[in-house]
């Protein structure tokens, strides 16, 4: 098993003291750990599923774009602030029409001392519901 | 594979009658190979004033120093060490990679007046000073691997290996830090895990009581329950206590091994958890199938007689 640096290993410890959902991605764009409430979110605890692939991640949420179509892999902030190592956002819908949740997902892409993308932060903000 | 410890004792030097047992200056190890006219010496303590005056008659051809990090009382004895001052010798210095200073920068605010009265051009041994790679290399016939670690500023771990015994050195380090526990099940996130896993013997920060570090978290050490959990989660077959407060005598040093041996001896013999002593030497033989412990000054030292790991 290969070593997390130790950004990467930092990140981990942020997340895990934030409220919000909170997910670390690497840099193969895939979902290494997430926090307690990204597990209330999702429904799963880290454990049952250990990494998540962005594609395994949209489908076990069901998750849409702002439009309500399924959202794109591409679509998803994470992949989007590793490729650009910008801080990406984007609307999301989470549940079926009518009575979905609305979501703001973000992303910060982190840029090591070296000066290459080790990863990035996400979270998930909403402006309310019962998830 | 020998290890002369020169230094064991963390952020200021600390002699005194209540400190002479297992020392008062601070971290600087001297690891002993095959390689002749070779020597490896881990930090540059106050404790590496000593070493050179050892190394005098030795007249090294070259001598590496690799720094865990730059705080004084890893650096501090560099200005004091003989072979920097004789012409002819080639030190290598390796240190933490900074992405805004180099490492010779980086000591010259301590190597400089006003601090010191000689500046680092003025030095007559041929000097060359490394940034550390998050990665392997070869230093007088060891296989190193640096890697960063937790502790505050810039810092490595170093795990040494001759190809038969491996040591994992990492003095200064906080791997509890947000950590609900160490005991994890998936040690790659273990800051340092990759350098101290399954290790011969692990020389590491064991500064504190459980009591001290509860008030002293993210000062970037260990408490004693810490280092025991942590050398467990690696795999390590003998922890050395490393880096011992300043403020801790040697009955108090003595009082937080029978604490660590306590924890650890669920997992191994308490005899493979020692305190790390100024003027003692490891010595790490498989063909002995063992490690011994030599104590030069007649603190009571330990046989280990386990098999060593590959």
């Amino acid at each position: 098993m290969r070593q997390r640096s130790l950004e990467l290993i930092l990140a981990r410890t942020l997340a895990g003291h934030l409220a919000v959902p909170a997910f670390i991605v690497d840099t193969s764009s895939t979902i290494v750990w997430f926090n307690e409430s990204a597990e209330r979110l999702l429904g799963l605890p880290f454990e049952a599923t250990a990494e998540l692939s962005i594609e395994e991640f949209i489908s076990v949420l069901d998750l849409r774009d702002g439009s309500g179509a399924p959202m794109k892999p591409e679509g998803l902030p994470f992949a989007a602030a590793l490729g650009s190592a910008v801080p990406v956002t984007a609307p999301a819908r989470l549940g079926p029409a009518g009575d979905a949740l609305e979501l703001s997902i973000v992303a910060l892409p982190l840029v090591g001392r070296d000066g290459e993308v080790f990863g990035a932060l996400g979270a998930a903000y909403s402006d309310g519901g019962s998830r | 594979m020998r290890l002369r410890l020169w230094g064991t004792r963390g952020s200021t030097p600390a002699p005194g009658p209540e400190t002479a047992r297992y020392g008062g200056n601070t971290s600087c190890v001297e690891v002993l190979g095959d390689e002749p006219e070779q020597w490896l010496i881990l930090d540059a303590g106050s404790g590496i004033r000593r070493l050179g005056i050892s190394l005098a008659r030795e007249r090294p051809r070259r001598v590496d120093i690799l720094l865990t990090h730059l705080h004084l009382d890893h650096v501090m004895g560099l200005g004091f060490f003989g072979p920097l001052w004789t012409r002819g010798t080639e030190i290598h210095i390796w240190g933490p990679a900074s992405p805004t200073r180099s490492l010779g920068d980086r000591l010259a605010r301590y190597l400089s007046p006003p601090l010191f009265p000689v500046r680092m051009s003025e030095i007559p041994s041929n000097l060359h000073l490394h940034d550390a790679p998050d990665d392997t290399f070869s230093v007088g016939g060891f296989t190193v691997t640096s890697g960063r670690i937790l502790h505050s500023g810039p810092t490595v771990g170093y795990r040494l290996t001759d190809g038969k015994v491996t040591i994992a050195y990492l003095p200064d380090h906080e791997p509890a830090l947000g950590q609900a526990t160490l005991a994890v099940e998936r040690p790659e996130w273990l800051s340092g895990y990759q350098l101290a896993r399954d290790a011969d013997l692990l020389l590491h920060d064991a500064q504190y009581s459980d009591v001290q570090y509860s008030e002293r978290v993210g000062w970037g050490h260990s408490s004693i329950s810490q280092v025991v959990s942590y050398a467990i989660a690696c795999r390590v077959s003998r922890l050395a206590m490393f880096h011992h407060d300043p403020r801790h005598s040697d009955a108090e040093l003595e009082a937080l091994r029978a604490k660590g041996r306590r924890l650890w001896q669920r997992y191994r013999p308490a005899s493979d958890l020692v305190l790390a002593a100024e003027e003692t030497e490891f010595h790490l033989d498989p063909e002995q199938d063992e490690v011994r412990l030599v104590d030069t000054q007649g603190v009571a030292g330990a046989r280990w007689g386990r098999g060593i790991a590959g």
